[in-house]
């Protein structure tokens, strides 16, 4: 009677010599001095997926309390937003409507051509309104 | 009758600091459990001679990536089992992933030692091992070659514990019924 272990080691036992002779090798290159550039590079990973692994992988959990960190301050500077929004919007509501704003820019407007000691100029001229098409000059003469 | 890792001591310590002995040890120990793992997962030796290559420059470069050195050894069988799946993905093999069950009976016989194998039942239980669907067949070979806990097989197997539970409990029934009908 035999443990499936037994059994199992038992049946690759043949194995062994090629797999002694793998692991001296991998020690070996390990062994080197500059081991990392001699080792074979891992088959079916290219570089991106190494610079990938190495970088991101190893670290997963640090980057994943980093990303955590940062979902946490994007919703604290969220709800900061909601509270500063309220002030500011009931500081736009109290606010003097247009006409009122026109009438105090008027005033300052006056007061500044005072200063400066000019004329008083009123109401700002406004721009001619363009005419309609039809009442504008033909800038054409049929001959 | 001592576990399979019961006694043991490795030198995992030693070999962080660069000692090649240490590492010459380490490797020997594993090299040919892992190989009898790939092989039974890869059916085909030369796959299985490169996981284990992959496996061991991988563990002499990431050693530094190990926090607890008494995991050396479910941390070196998860890497092969990484590589053994990319190795069935080079091949273009699919892989077999049967329907779970929906719970696993508690109840399965827990040490793999007790699960012992007649003479005349040897080549008839190869042969039904290689039957077993692949996540199966990798549940139960870590459980037989390194008695590795359902825990453990988890981390390196990257599977739920339950489904780790329910894979091993009908494992080990498959085969077992499977022998008990070729001798009644």
């Amino acid at each position: 009677m035999k443990t499936p272990r037994a059994l199992l080691l038992a049946r690759h036992r043949a194995a062994e010599p090629a797999l002694d002779q793998l692991r001296r090798e991998v020690l070996a290159a390990t062994a080197a001095p500059s081991h990392r550039a001699a080792l074979p590079p891992t088959p079916g990973v290219s570089g991106f997926g190494r610079l990938w692994r190495e970088l991101f992988l190893v670290c997963r959990p640090a980057w994943a309390a980093l990303a955590a960190v940062w979902v946490v301050a994007l919703g604290l500077h969220l709800a900061a937003a909601d509270w500063s929004g309220a002030p500011a919007a009931s500081a736009l509501a109290a606010a003097p409507a247009g006409q009122d704003t026109l009438a105090v820019l008027h005033e300052q407007q006056q007061f500044l051509a005072q200063l400066l000691d000019l004329a008083p100029t009123g109401a700002p001229a406004l721009a001619p309104r363009p005419g309609r098409r039809g009442e504008s000059a033909t800038p054409w003469a049929v001959v | 009758m001592p576990s399979v890792l019961e006694c043991e001591s490795l030198p995992v310590a030693a070999a962080r600091s660069g000692e090649p002995g240490a590492w010459e040890a380490l490797l020997r120990r594993y090299q040919l459990p892992l190989y009898v793992f790939a092989f039974e997962l890869l059916r085909e030796e030369t796959a299985a001679r490169d996981v284990v290559q992959e496996t061991f420059i991988a563990a002499t470069r990431h050693l530094d990536g190990l926090r607890e050195d008494a995991k050396f050894g479910s941390w070196l069988f998860s890497i092969a089992h990484q590589k053994c799946g990319h190795a069935g993905r080079r091949r273009g093999r699919e892989r077999e992933w049967l329907a779970e069950q929906a719970s696993a009976p508690e109840e399965f016989a827990a040490d793999p030692r007790e699960d012992l194998i007649r003479q005349e039942d040897e080549a008839e239980f190869l042969r039904l091992l290689a039957e077993l669907p692949e996540a199966h067949r990798a549940v139960l070979l870590l459980h037989y070659l390194e008695d590795f806990s359902l825990a453990e097989i988890a981390g390196i197997t990257a599977a739920p514990l339950g489904t780790v539970k329910s894979r091993l409990h009908y494992a080990k029934q498959t085969l077992r019924q499977r022998l008990l009908e070729r001798n009644p």
